[in-house]
């Protein structure tokens, strides 16, 4: 044990004591170093960020973020072991690629079987699956009543009904709301799963509109349209977009 | 299934009355008009017991023409003109049997005295099966005002069942769970404040399962719970719950449903305070207006998370159970401004 590299942990839960267990626990295991204690998710997002962990010890129930929003922030997760005492979302949390769950309350043994394996997840893992599996944590989810943005090591928390338009670029989605631009790394189609589909609608390959916003309709061409919104903004809309807003409306 | 048919009680006192009503015919034909005890009997009894299942089709009429679907003249004019009908085709049928009677016994008058009396006889069928409609548009009421007064029953032991099994889910797995979590933490750190929690839980939940049988409890007991749970809330917490309470002593003493406090304290640090990483002060405050008894609890909320959480069907049932228990002097309102939730219960101030 002592031979391996040290593991760099990171632990996430608004509860002291159960920081305080962890703590205790991981003092065992003299190759292991806590380089940041959380209490909520947006410090979590911060110290992962910054810090890039190895192990990351995660609560789901948490102020601000849960423990899924925080590892859908994530680019490059580390190894993520969830500690909750809720068993529901253990099928969730394998969906995500956690390396193990952690049923409150927990024996010192079953936290060493669930540090071995992040351990052995550490050496093995390639930074391509990690990402895999925080794409996957942002699609597990239905619709939603917030989108979550990660600005540098800083979240930004937005209620849909607040978000105008999103528009997709290279590899990334462009989400206007409130007079403000944000940049989130995912698809326009993966938005439009998350997103409620009876206020976003996809009016043109590249664009997801809210349909709140939509003042009317202009006829721009033989098989386009425009669509104009409250604030003036135009936006192309498909015929196949057309469609949907019709059925919609 | 008709309903005299259906009880054998009822059908026994039905035939009983119309063999009583036969015997008076024959009583009369015997001694009043002189005809022999054996043609009078003969001839009298066969007719009685086809007027009397002739009678209940009634039934049959009254369901097709049910008082409350149908307007009172449509069911006058209909039960008029079954009755009429009805009172002709027996009045004939009757003719018919005092002939064929008369043949065999050679009771001519008989048969004379019936063809005579043919009018009279057809308005007795007819005002007979009137009755008999009438009869029956009461039983159907009896038995609909019955069944109406058995379902009202069983709804409210459903209601019960539906109470009890929402008591037992009061008692939150997570927070049995999340709280031994946390007295394994502090096993090592500090076994004494470990085995203070451990003691609170177990009276925690020794005062829920004692408390949930009863119909009232002293204010005094169910505050005793709520600032139980907070106290072992406040451990997982720490610092980011606080807590104030302001009951006047001398509304301890009153009388109040158990389990309706302690959910909304448990509401406002579950989807209140426990979402702020600041944290914040879930607050409980009892006073007498108007002869009620009004007890509220207010937290702080993240605005952000509101309706991620849902506002629980907890308050539902507590809703549910106040109205059960107090008729509209019991209530639950909630309000929600400027990042604070209000709950406030109100119950009768009884001692």
């Amino acid at each position: 044990m002592t031979s391996s590299p040290a593991l760099r942990v990171v632990i996430v839960d608004d509860e002291e004591p159960a920081r305080t267990l962890l703590r205790e626990f991981l003092g065992r295991h003299p190759d292991v170093t806590i380089v940041a204690e959380c209490a909520n998710g947006f410090e979590a997002v911060k110290a992962v960020t910054e810090l890039q962990p190895d192990v990351l010890f995660l609560d789901i129930q948490m102020p601000k973020l849960t423990g899924f929003e925080v590892l859908e922030l994530l680019e490059q997760p580390p190894a993520v072991v969830f500690t909750t005492a809720y068993d529901e979302y253990a099928l969730k949390a394998f969906e995500v690629h956690a390396v193990d769950y952690l049923l409150k309350p927990f024996t010192a043994e079953r936290f060493d079987e669930a540090l071995a394996r992040a351990r052995g997840r550490v050496g093995r893992e390639s930074g391509e699956r990690l990402e895999a599996a925080a794409r996957e944590a942002r699609g597990t989810e239905g619709s939603r009543d917030r989108v979550l943005i990660r600005e540098g090591t800083r979240v930004v928390v937005l209620p849909v009904e607040k978000v105008d338009v999103v528009e997709a670029e290279d590899d990334c989605v462009r989400i206007r709301a409130e007079g403000k631009e944000y940049r989130k790394q995912t698809t326009l189609g993966e938005l439009e799963r998350m997103l409620p589909s009876e206020r976003f609608v996809r009016v043109h390959r590249s664009v997801l509109l809210n349909l709140d916003r939509l003042a009317k309709l202009e006829l721009y061409a033989k098989d386009s349209r425009v669509a104009i919104l409250k604030d003036g903004t135009r936006l192309p809309v498909s015929r196949a977009g057309y469609q949907r807003l019709k059925e919609l409306l | 299934m008709h309903p005299i048919l259906a009880h054998r009680d009822r059908f026994l006192l039905y035939m009983a009355a119309w063999l009583l009503l036969a015997a008076i015919v024959v009583l009369w034909l015997s001694v009043g008009e002189g005809f022999a005890w054996t043609d009078a009997a003969a001839f009298a009894i066969p007719p009685a017991f086809l007027l009397a299942f002739i009678c209940l089709s009634a039934l049959y009429v009254c369901r097709a023409f049910p008082l409350q679907e149908r307007t009172a003249p449509l069911v006058a004019l209909v039960g008029f003109a079954a009755s009429a009908l009805t009172g002709l085709l027996w009045a004939l049928g009757v003719r018919l049997w005092a002939g064929s009677v008369a043949d065999e016994s050679g009771a001519a008058g008989l048969a004379d005295a019936v063809a005579g009396a043919f009018p009279a006889l057809a308005a007795a069928g007819a005002l007979v099966y009137l009755l008999s409609l009438a009869g029956h548009y009461l039983l159907i009421t009896f038995d609909h005002a019955r069944a109406v007064e058995r379902e009202a029953l069983e709804s409210a032991v459903t209601a019960r069942e539906a109470e009890l099994k929402a008591l037992k889910a009061q008692i939150q797995p997570h927070f049995l769970f999340n709280s031994l979590h946390s007295i394994s933490a502090l096993t090592a750190r500090d076994p004494a404040a470990a085995r203070d929690m451990a003691v609170r839980l177990a009276d925690f939940m020794r005062t829920i399962i004692a408390v949930a049988e009863k119909t009232s409890i002293p204010l005094r007991q169910e505050l005793s719970l709520a600032e139980n749970y907070l106290a072992i809330e406040k451990v997982r917490f720490g610092d980011r719950l606080r807590t104030e309470v302001d009951v006047p002593e001398e509304l301890r003493a009153l009388q109040v449903l158990p389990l309706t406090l302690q959910p909304l304290v448990e509401n406002a640090v579950k989807h209140g305070v426990g979402g702020l990483t600041e944290g914040g002060t879930v607050s409980v405050r009892a006073r007498r207006r108007a002869g009620l008894l009004e007890i509220t609890v207010t937290n702080p909320f993240d605005p952000d998370r509101e309706r991620a959480h849902g506002t629980g069907s907890g308050l539902d049932i507590v809703r549910r159970r106040l109205a059960a228990a107090y008729g509209r002097e019991g209530a639950l309102a909630a309000t929600t401004a400027a990042g604070v939730h209000a709950a406030t219960i109100t119950m009768p101030a009884r001692t």
